[in-house]
């Protein structure tokens, strides 16, 4: 899990990107630092399920960092895609 | 003079910053604005005169910002003003009277202005007269439990009028 200053980092990191970008944004500020407390929760509750959900070489011959670099470069690609 | 009559108008041009925890001079559609964050005490400051014709009555400062992202929340403005009496007051540590704040709720697009002000009484003003010279601190009171407007405010312009 991501101590209570990482996640008021990405929090602030989120309101200033969305600033800059000016893009809309319907959420106040608690709830968009909700938002990311979920989000950190769920790839905690969910770490073990994106494991098994891996081929078996995958995972036994990725390290954590590399795994996670491979979520992060799909999920950035899914969301470009759709953005 | 009276009521209602214009003391001062300044746009965020017209400001400078503190020593530390200062706006960010920004542009919006190439208008210069002041960026304060949500998550931080910003603050600009202004210097002004207060005009000969100021009759006792009061100051009311009307604030045109906008939201850099949010449509809605609550953004909490504070204002406070600090007299610089002929021979008396050092410019090298400015003494403010106590601020006096604004809970401003967001426009509904983040493009739009929304203006909200904030009254002072004469008895709240530092003890400034007319003709002379002030300055005038803006904060976005980002960390206060009222502030709930993510993203960035923009301050455009300021306008004070005597109440």
């Amino acid at each position: 899990m991501l101590t209570e200053a990482e996640r008021a980092g990405l929090w602030e990191r989120a309101m200033r990107e969305a600033s800059v970008g000016r893009e809309s944004l319907a959420l106040t500020k608690a709830q968009l630092r909700a938002a990311i407390d979920a989000s950190d929760a769920w790839i905690e509750q969910s770490a073990v399920a994106f494991q098994q959900a891996l081929p078996a070489r995958a995972r036994a011959g990725l390290t954590a960092r590399q795994k996670a670099r491979v979520l992060l470069l799909v999920a950035r690609r899914r969301f470009e895609r759709e953005g | 003079m009276a009521s209602g009559d214009s003391l001062f108008e300044r746009d965020a041009q017209s400001s400078f910053p503190p020593a530390s925890a200062a706006a960010t001079p920004d542009v919006r559609n190439q208008a210069p604005v002041l960026d304060f964050d949500a998550a931080a005490d910003e603050a600009a400051y202004v210097r002004l005169t207060l005009p000969r014709h100021y009759a006792a009555g009061g100051i009311t400062v009307s604030l045109r910002w906008a939201a850099s992202t949010a449509t809605s929340g609550v953004c909490r403005w504070g204002l406070a003003l600090a007299r610089l009496q002929d021979d008396v007051d050092d410019v090298d540590s400015h003494s403010f009277a106590t601020e006096k704040t604004v809970d401003a709720t967001a426009a509904s697009a983040s493009g739009e202005l929304a203006y909200d002000e904030i009254a002072f009484l004469d008895s709240e003003i530092d003890g400034l007269l007319a003709g002379e010279e002030a300055l005038l601190r803006v904060r976005r009171l980002g960390t206060h439990a009222n502030d709930t407007m993510a993203g960035d405010a923009e301050l455009f312009a300021l306008e004070a009028r005597e109440s």
